[in-house]
């Protein structure tokens, strides 16, 4: 394919076609924006959020629309994929999953946030609530885009959004602390990585993926150094943005630093976002190559595992553990990707996609989960240390077993989303033959154990320090949010194939 | 019904657990009911499938199957199909009735614990995973019934345990965790390898021993079968508490509840023998007979150090878990032996190890109840006081040591008649154990119930009448074992005969 020439004028019907879901999102934002300079305070406080709400589920609705429309044009089998102004932004089933996993996450953060609003009356809602949509909408660009430059706009709109969203407890000193070190730190990982995107630039002329793949592939020999040398710029960049070991630092002191519903939307959404990200540019412009590459993110994803998990079991604020939880959850969701470099790449790139996705929607569902019950238990305990989860069991079962079937799930017990998609995880690297990497896994698992039972300890081992038995109230908006978390989580462990048969037959990318 | 026999088995103390969460809290005996209800009617069933089994037969019987997870591309672009199989052949059968009396006795034998509901819901979770452990067919199964043995086992000991419960059960959970591991990576390796065979990717245990037996070694080379082997063998030894990973044993069992105990000693611990019975012998018995020495060797030091340390021990229920540990070193030895005698010693053991450890924690539990001890040199003049259980004591421990006529002296007859065979230097080495095991136990016995009573045991009481069942179906059975021991050769030796006929050809 050329480069191209002139400018191609984009009619809205197209740009409809192709992005109706960011567009709704878009719309809703301003229209939150707009409607709260009219409404009164209060009235902005309850609408807003549900609002949100709504333009999520409109945007999700939109999505399960745009299989279809992937799905006819892969029927139709012309080979072309559904997209703006020569593959800068594609319609396929990679983006479109993603998609659904970022409007289902910020919806159901949404949720949790109409109880954290009640608590925290310096954070401004409806400001919230646009700025949640339009991190989505960056979630969704870095999902979909073909252009490093695209790409690269989504990630920091993404970014910036989360840099606020942490800090919207304006008098809350660890928010402004944990926001301040993710801005400094988020700040110099997009350099990183548009520094690396200018290397592929620079030898193969082109920012659009679809085109460079190819020009890469034939100036691989000549420009090896340059290029590894981009994609270890890149990987160091996006590597931050998902809390790969060793640009994992600013993870615990932003975890703990934002409220609970943010803390999740960064453990969940803009995870997921960075997964997206990573698995479209390398798949995409990497994938001919990986047997020259995948060793480096073998060993990211072996170190994150490794240290992930041994940072965690000294911790004894439950956020700080939940961050390092996620930072070991990062290196398992790595290892897909690392698995392509051995065997046939090619074929197991589908399986991989399967396998990540998979693995992010059980991620999805127990680490929602734990956040809601964590918001309701850290309040009532007064602090977020272990301590205010003991004797749980005896102020509210409800809560006690939820936490339980939550942390089970991410310790990777049978029977629970977490082990079916560890499970997946494991099988590719005995295909691939990495037993060892395999094996780690399981074996960090194992370590793992030892914090995430430390938490059900606290909760049924032993008595509240407190003395008080007062069963805890938990207000309708967690307790659904919790409901979902644990349907989603059961429901995938016991009948995987539930979700495992819609990905395999899916056109990830449009064929 | 005889058509989902296995699965009513497995499930129906599930949802006793489940009829359990409805109970309300403050309720105190329905929990108990519904516990004996929902561990007596597994027992009933299984009865009744001893009854139906056909003995003559080496396959698997009343077998039961459903597709339940596919996995695409699992093996070169083909799917994994996971089947949810149960199944019972002559190995499994004995494994069966012990977890379907043991539990059942458990109950029976639970008195004054706090939070009795909870209890009792972790109780038969641990119970249904203890089921499917000896019933599924499917290797992915087995390992979702073995980590469901696990996530009870820690709230068991962590709640209800002793003054050391929480570090203790954490101890639990790391060793077995890690065991765990190993199981599920030699289980996967072993579909791929079996893969490699027959070309569709399968986790379906006679499957999966098929590929193997009939693997031209250019597709299964013998070194990979050996470093399979050697990573299972590892998680059975501490699936087993085998020296040198069996520190878990003797903490657990001195920190948890008296039931837990039984039901630890008497099936729990049992399921890495039965590991190596099936997927050791039964798939990889190359590797067994290319590492026979290492296993024998590892055997007799188990037989050996553990009588050892059982000698110096200040606390009966540390002594019993060291007695059990040197018992089952014998099953090593006579696997490494990999001959009908020796084999069928092993399983012999196995069993009768169950049998016996149930009835010892049962009688230690009963005393503790009474004494409020468990220390060796506080108790003393017992058969004074409770002339009953210290007879039946005096039984248990007598049966322990290999007294003829009773389960253990044929399997120990057994597993060294085939172990002389292979390793006649090793075996009279581990023939010491016997003797050891006269030594401790008797030692501990003298101290326990003879000599002068001490004022503070006087008038404490004796078995009360529902007491008497346990005691009573564990003497007989150790008995019956002992004198008739057919009954349970009968069983296993057409499947120990298919295994060994295996390994000949």
């Amino acid at each position: 394919m050329n480069a191209m020439n002139g400018v191609t004028q984009l009619a809205f019907p197209d740009v409809w076609h192709v992005m109706s879901p960011e567009i709704i999102l878009i719309l809703g934002g301003f229209l939150i924006l707009v409607l709260d300079l009219f409404m009164s305070k209060e009235s902005s406080r309850r609408l807003s959020p549900q609002l949100g709400i709504l333009f999520l589920i409109a945007a999700f609705v939109l999505t399960i629309r745009n299989f279809g429309i992937v799905a006819d044009n892969a029927a139709a089998g012309t080979g072309e994929m559904v997209n703006l102004s020569n593959m800068l932004y594609v319609l396929d089933d990679f983006g479109n999953v993603f998609k659904l996993l970022f409007t289902a996450g910020t919806a159901i953060v949404l949720l949790m946030s109409m109880d954290f609003f009640k608590h925290n009356l310096e954070v401004k809602v409806a400001e919230y609530t646009y700025i949640m949509l339009f991190a989505t909408v960056g979630a969704m660009v870095m999902a979909s885009a073909l252009d490093l430059i695209t790409l690269f706009v989504g990630l920091e709109l993404l970014s910036i959004s989360s840099y606020v969203l942490v800090a919207m407890r304006r008098n809350h000193a660890k928010s402004t602390e944990g926001a301040m070190k993710y801005l400094v730190i988020g700040s110099i990982a997009s350099a990183m990585a548009l520094y690396g995107m200018s290397f592929i630039y620079g030898v193969t002329g082109q920012t659009n993926l679809a085109m460079g793949a190819g020009t890469m592939l034939q100036l691989w020999d000549q420009f090896k150094p340059l290029l590894v040398l981009g994609f270890l710029l890149m990987l160091v960049g996006f590597g931050v943005k998902v809390a790969l070991v060793p640009f994992h630092q600013w993870a615990p002191d932003t975890y703990e630093g934002a409220g609970n519903p943010v803390t999740s939307f960064l453990a969940v959404v803009s995870k997921a976002a960075g997964f997206a990200l990573i698995l479209r540019v390398f798949l995409w412009g990497f994938s001919r190559e990986f047997g020259d590459i995948y060793i480096y993110l073998v060993i990211l994803a072996a170190v994150t595992m490794v240290i992930g998990n041994v940072a965690a079991l000294s911790q004894k604020n439950i956020k700080r553990l939940l961050a390092y939880s996620s930072v070991a959850q990062a290196g398992y969701l790595l290892i897909p990707l690392a698995t392509l470099g051995k065997g046939s790449a090619i074929d197991n790139i589908w399986l991989s996609l399967g396998e990540t996705v998979f693995y992010l929607v059980a991620y999805l569902f127990m680490t929602m989960g734990a956040f809601a019950v964590l918001s309701v238990v850290t309040r009532n305990g007064g602090n977020e240390t272990l301590e205010s989860f003991r004797g749980l069991w005896k102020r509210s079962p409800f809560l006690a077993v939820s936490m339980a079937v939550f942390m089970l799930s991410m310790a990777g017990m049978p029977l629970t989303a977490g082990f079916v998609g560890k499970f997946y995880i494991f099988l590719s690297t005995i295909n691939t033959e990495m037993y060892w990497l395999g094996g780690l896994l399981f074996a960090t698992s194992a370590i793992a154990f030892y914090y995430y039972f430390g938490v059900l300890k606290a909760i049924f081992f032993k008595d509240s320090a407190v003395e008080s038995h007062d069963k805890i109230e938990v207000p309708t908006s967690i307790a659904v949010t919790i409901a979902i978390g644990l349907i989603g989580t059961i429901a995938l462990g016991v009948f995987p194939d539930l979700l495992m048969k819609v990905l395999n037959g899916l056109h990830w990318f449009g064929q | 019904m005889m058509g989902n026999l296995l699965t009513l088995i497995v499930f129906l103390p599930l949802l006793g657990a489940l009829i359990l969460g409805f109970v309300p809290r403050s309720a105190s005996s329905q929990p108990k009911a519904i516990a004996l209800i929902a561990t007596f009617l597994p027992l009933l069933f299984a009865g009744i499938l001893y009854g139906n089994f056909d003995g003559a037969q080496h396959g698997m019987q009343f077998t039961e199957s459903k597709e339940w997870i596919h996995i695409a591309h699992a093996f070169q672009d083909k799917e994994l199909v996971i089947g949810y199989s149960l199944g019972v052949d002559g190995l499994s059968l004995p494994f069966l009735l012990l977890t379907s009396i043991v539990t059942f006795l458990g109950v029976l034998a639970t008195k004054s614990v706090q939070r009795v509901k909870e209890f009792f819901i972790w109780y038969l979770i641990l119970v249904t995973g203890l089921y499917g452990c000896f019933l599924a067919q499917d290797l992915f199964l087995f390992f979702l019934f073995l980590e469901m043995t696990l996530v009870p086992m820690y709230f068991l000991i962590g709640i209800w345990g002793g003054d050391r419960k929480g570090q203790v059960a954490t101890k639990f959970l790391i060793y077995r965790g890690l065991a765990s591991v190993g199981i599920l990576v030699s289980f996967v390796a072993l579909a791929f390898k079996a893969a490699a065979v027959t070309g569709v990717m399968t986790m379906d245990m006679t499957s999966i021993a098929n590929a193997f037996a009939k693997a031209p070694a250019d597709v299964i080379s013998s070194s990979f079968k050996h470093g399979i082997f050697l990573v299972l063998f590892l998680a059975i030894l501490i699936e087993e508490a085998f020296f040198p990973f069996h520190t878990w044993l003797p903490d657990t069992h001195e920190q948890a509840p008296s039931t837990i105990s039984m039901v630890v000693g008497g099936v729990l611990m049992k399921i890495g023998a039965y590991v190596l019975f099936r997927i050791g012998v039964g798939i990889l018995p190359d590797a067994i007979q290319y590492y026979a020495t290492l296993i024998a060797v590892i055997g007799v030091i188990n037989i050996v150090y553990a009588a050892l340390v059982a000698m110096v021990q200040k606390d009966w229920r540390r002594l019993l878990a060291f007695s059990a540990i040197s018992h089952m070193g014998v099953v090593l030895l006579g696997v490494a032996a990999l001959n009908q005698e020796g084999l069928q010693g092993g399983i012999f053991m196995t069993i009768s190890s169950g049998l016996l450890s149930g009835l010892l924690f049962f009688l230690i539990g009963a005393i503790k109840e009474r004494t409020g001890t468990t220390v060796i040199n506080a108790l003393g003049g017992l058969s004074k006081p409770m002339p009953i259980l210290a007879g039946f004591l005096l039984a248990a421990a007598l049966g322990s040591l290999g007294l003829p006529g009773m389960s253990g002296f044929i399997s120990e007859i057994l597993a060294f008649m085939g172990a002389f065979a292979a390793f006649p230097g090793l075996s009279a080495v581990g023939t010491l154990g016997i003797i050891f095991a006269a030594v401790y136990l008797l030692w501990a016995m003298q101290r326990t119930t003879y000599g002068p009573t001490t004022a503070q045991w006087e008038g404490l009481s004796d078995a009360r009448a529902v007491e008497y069942v346990p005691m009573v179906v564990f003497v007989a059975l150790i008995i019956l074992i002992g004198v008739y021991p057919s009954i349970l050769g009968d069983l296993v030796n057409p499947t120990i005969s298919s295994y060994v006929t295996r390994i000949g050809g």
